[in-house]
């Protein structure tokens, strides 16, 4: 069999092991070895410890037991639980006042990482549990969490522009620059989506009750804030803070928000060496899942590049008609569909460099199509069946929430996506007014 | 029908058998996935402390920002084995979930033989990898940063080998449920 | 006949580089990995066909001395400084901080006994090397603020990796380890007080004039940065003489080739960066430089007590840079102070 065929057989043997029910670690890793042994015998596979240790040795992915760790600290000693109580009476008689508030926590997260893992899961362990409680549509909730989890690979600093900052040669600053206001761009047309749905399905995200709500006096309620609402978010400050204020890198910044949470739960005097243990090891077993589909997806890639898969896409572009509208839209569509088999760092290496001289030659501005790159492999995060954030939701969310909830909740949130890439292809100025005002 | 012959008691002795290799695989694996987890709480304060004293005192060594990293291999080489045991790996459950408990377990042995092949693989590539490390006696490029390399490299095949062995355990478990109508010992279900 | 048979066999190579595809100068441009490959092909009539992949495509940015080792992968382009932990004498071929220039490197490489060197050293692991690039002399790097005395530098947090960072550490810099692009926002925020990277042209494509304006000028640690084509010993012995031949003289061409890119395009970035973008581009003082010089003479000598190969190494190197800086003296020098000059 030629090698584009067995590209073929690789992708279609993923999906069917991935629908049979195999977990997608061992499915990607699987896969990766029976077409890759066909194609090509054993030899790039030697190159496979060297792929491993380049990810269990990543300074960047110390961000994901960071982040965890806060999130299941937070979550272990119930600080969290009132967070978005606290949000829902703030919310009053708004319906989705709660999904808004995780809108914006994951704005505020998403400033602090750039590791998309970290901001899904944290969001998830702190949210979910609460939401479903309040009679929240488990679809609604789950997708209103892997939408704004994910903002955080868009949302500066962030780890997938870094990296096509190194691929387009552009600089990290202004690609930083040119994040902020699609960013906005996103988060707006999510709460615009919430409060809609507020209103054409309002038993999908009930306020809090009225009686409940009457039953706290607004003084009551401010005092609630500080108690509960105001160590999270000042956690979140903490990182935030420590990144603006010159104290830690990006990276970093997320072991602030580890130590900032040990402190906050001791200060409210629930930190024993029970909660200790729990958090610990819950911290260890989301983490070691999350970056052993990372490790996992080494072997697909190999494979992938092995039987030149590469080619096909070269293939695949040939055939298109000329243009660099249709250049544009072609590798907008090309991202879109690896986002079901590769991950993000793979995408970038594959499909972004095939196009740059063509862009180049035509003088497309690289930070626009920066920004619609970006905004396009946030949407692959969130692309069914193999969106990397439907599975770390699905890692942490409680045994009621299936994967078809995940799947029809991300749905409404991916055509938002697709709304935001066409609004910047038709204004340009969304990413590039602000690196050029500042002068970035 | 199977326990009514005599082989079958001697069956019966034998899921017995491979009941206690199981337990005693999960006893182990469970230790050192307890013990990797303290990794987590030290990551966070060795960072936290290098990132005050750089910001306070001007403090800063090669060597602690080096082990911050070096301790994130142990803890996802150990830890994934860890999470095996305990189902985390995540799956899409969109038919798994409506499968009857013996097509479960049939799916479970295929995803456990799999997971044998794939850490014979790793351990199989690693060994000349971690070798070529040793023989050398590879330290880090950086000016004062960490010696012997070969140990966070061997990290891997040692790692693997343990997913082998927790996944063995595993594939006895959905032999055992495939064969018999025992409950299953892994909540497969939530994996 | 046999003898043609051999002639006409053809192959295909893969390399793999250090850098991200797409870097200029590294990957992309001429005299690049890139640009080595098309002429190694061309000069060969297709008869040597390499494959090349940008860091993170095969394998991770420093994972190639093993991929060549092990021989998966039949080249690799990078810089040997970056193999100092597996072979400390490595650092000589690429850059000694007080060593030598463009011409001197090469004077040392191709007709100083350094080339020799080179695949002695690397006899152990089964591979050649050879000069294929060079970045021409770099600068010393962005800081915050002025440094006006040895002073300035206790307690100064700097991104500064390899034997440079040692020597800084010597006077009391706070030596801070970052990726690529946790740079800027590192600097930019004040996190880190200086940093280091390439030249005038790739510094201002990672925008750090927005987050410093001092830049030092003159990269004592690194005044001719050679990139360093990495071959796997028993896949070159199968090649043809011939081919042999087209790779050696693709990569000599390259290393001419590329240091001629980077001093047009550091030349027209750093009147650009002085010009218009309100950057301080000065020298360091000289009782600071004395002082570098002295840790540098200190961190080497500390290496070469140690291994018996890096010692041969340095004593080699620091011969030729004696006899070429005394006649330099004569020839370069005069010629920066008072010919160039327009
Ligand atoms: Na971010
Ligand atoms: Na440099």
């Amino acid at each position: 069999m030629s090698p584009e065929w067995l590209a073929i057989g690789l992708l279609v043997g993923f999906f069917a092991l991935l629908m049979i029910g195999i977990p997608v670690g061992i499915t990607l890793a699987a896969s990766g070895f029976i077409f890759g042994f066909l194609g090509f015998g054993e030899s790039l596979f030697h190159l496979l410890p060297a792929r491993i240790f380049g990810v269990v040795g990543n300074y960047q992915w110390l961000a994901i037991p960071l982040f965890v760790f806060m999130g299941v600290m937070l979550e272990k000693s119930r600080l969290a639980e009132d967070l978005l109580d606290v949000i829902g009476h703030l919310a009053g008689g708004l319906r989705g006042g709660m999904a808004l508030g995780i809108i914006g926590v994951g704005v505020l997260m998403g400033a602090t990482t750039g590791i998309v893992g970290a901001t899904v899961i944290t969001l998830g362990l702190l949210t979910l549990p609460t939401l479903l409680r309040r009679g929240y549509d488990p679809a609604i909730a789950c997708g209103a969490i892997c939408a704004s989890g994910t903002l955080g690979q868009i949302v500066p600093p962030s780890l997938v522009l870094i990296l096509l900052s190194d691929i387009m040669q552009l600089s990290v600053g202004t690609l930083f620059a040119a994040a902020v206001m699609p960013s906005l761009l996103l988060a707006g047309l999510y709460a615009a989506w919430i409060v809609l749905m507020g209103m054409l399905r309002p038993d999908s995200m009930p306020p809090v009750p009225l009686q409940e709500r009457n039953a706290v006096s607004r003084r009551e309620l401010w005092l609630r804030v500080l108690k509960v609402a105001l160590p999270p978010v000042a956690l979140v400050m903490a990182v935030l803070g420590s990144i603006i204020g010159g104290v830690a890198a990006p990276t970093e910044a997320a072991s602030m928000g580890a130590l900032g949470s040990l402190l906050v739960v001791a200060l409210a005097r629930r930190l024993s060496i029970g909660i200790l243990r729990e958090v610990m090891r819950s911290t260890t077993r989301i983490s070691a899942m999350v970056l052993f589909i990372l490790i996992c997806s080494q072997v697909f890639s190999l494979a992938f590049r092995g039987l030149q898969g590469e080619r096909l896409i070269e293939d695949l572009f040939e055939l298109l008609p000329g243009g660099i509208n249709a250049d544009i839209w072609f590798l907008m569509a090309l991202i879109f569909v690896l986002g079901f088999f590769l991950e993000w760092i793979e995408i970038s290496y594959i499909a972004v460099p095939l196009f740059l001289p063509i862009f180049a030659a035509a003088n497309v501005d690289p930070v626009w199509l920066a920004m619609l790159i970006t905004i396009n492999l946030q949407s692959s995060f969130l692309t069914p069946p193999f969106g990397w954030a439907l599975f770390f939701l699905r890692g942490v969310a409680p045994p009621q929430i299936t994967t078809r909830h995940i799947y029809l909740g991300v749905i409404p949130f991916v055509a938002l996506q697709l709304i935001a890439i066409g609004l910047v292809f038709a204004v340009p100025a969304i990413a590039t007014w602000l690196p050029k005002t500042i002068g970035w | 029908m199977a326990s009514a012959s005599p082989a079958g008691a001697s069956g019966a002795g034998k899921a017995a058998a491979a009941r206690r290799v199981v337990g005693a695989i999960d006893k182990v694996v469970d230790r050192i996935g307890r013990a990797a987890a303290w990794l987590t709480l030290a990551i966070a304060l060795l960072m936290a402390v290098d990132v005050l004293l750089r910001y306070g005192f001007s403090i800063g060594s090669v060597w602690a920002q080096e082990l911050e990293w070096h301790l994130l291999s142990p803890l996802v080489l150990l830890g994934m084995t860890y999470a095996l045991q305990k189902g985390d790996h995540v799956r899409v459950d969109v038919f798994y979930a409506r499968y009857s408990p013996r097509t479960q377990a049939a799916v479970d042995l295929v995803a456990a033989l799999l997971a044998i092949a794939f850490a014979f693989f790793v351990v199989r590539y690693s060994i000349a990898y971690v070798g070529q490390s040793y023989a050398i006696n590879e330290v880090s490029a950086d000016p004062g940063g960490l010696t012997h390399r070969w140990l966070l490299k061997a990290l891997i095949p040692v790692g693997f080998a343990l997913f082998a062995v927790q996944a063995f355990a595993q594939a006895i478990d959905a032999l055992l449920r495939l064969g018999g109508a025992t409950a299953p010992q892994h909540p497969a279900g939530q994996a | 006949a046999p003898a043609l048979a051999q002639a006409q066999q053809s192959f295909t190579w893969k390399m793999t580089s250090a850098y991200g595809k797409g870097s200029p100068f590294y990957m992309d441009g001429p005299g690049s990995a890139t640009d080595l490959a098309k002429r190694i092909e061309a000069m060969s009539g297709g008869r040597l066909k390499i494959q090349v992949f940008g860091a993170g495509e095969l394998i991770p940015a420093l994972e190639g001395f093993d991929a060549v080792r092990a021989g998966t992968v039949e080249m690799n382009h990078a810089n040997s400084y970056f193999w100092t932990g597996k072979t400390f004498a490595a650092q000589y071929f690429c850059a000694v901080p007080f060593g030598l220039n463009f011409q001197g490197i090469n004077g040392w490489l191709y007709d100083g006994g350094g080339q020799e060197l080179w695949n002695e050293v690397y006899a152990p692991f089964g591979m050649v090397a050879m000069p294929c690039g060079n970045t021409g002399v770099q600068m010393t790097g962005w800081f915050k603020k002025e440094i006006k005395s040895v002073d300035d530098l206790k307690g100064l947090k700097m991104r500064i990796p390899g034997l440079a960072g040692r020597v800084y550490a010597a006077l009391g810099v706070d030596v801070k380890l970052l990726p690529g692009g946790e740079i800027f926002p590192a600097l930019e925020r004040g996190v880190i007080d200086a940093a280091e990277f390439v030249g005038p042209f790739l510094d201002r494509k990672l925008g750090l004039q927005k987050a410093a304006k001092y830049y030092y000028t003159t990269g004592w640690h690194e005044s001719a940065t050679v990139s360093e084509l990495l071959i796997n010993k028993a896949a070159w012995d199968k090649l043809p003489k011939d081919l042999q031949a087209v790779v050696s003289n693709a990569a000599a061409a390259c290393n001419v080739i590329s240091e001629a890119w980077c001093q047009r395009n550091n030349a027209e970035a750093m009147d650009d960066l002085v010009r218009n973008q309100g950057v301080i581009a000065r020298p360091l003082p000289d009782d600071v430089v004395k002082k570098l010089r002295e840790a540098t003479a200190t961190v080497l000598a500390e290496a070469v007590a140690k291994d018996a190969l890096t010692k041969k190494v340095h004593d080699s190197y620091m011969a030729y840079q004696k006899k070429y800086a005394a006649w330099a003296r004569y020839s370069e020098g005069p010629y920066l102070d008072k010919i160039l000059d327009v």
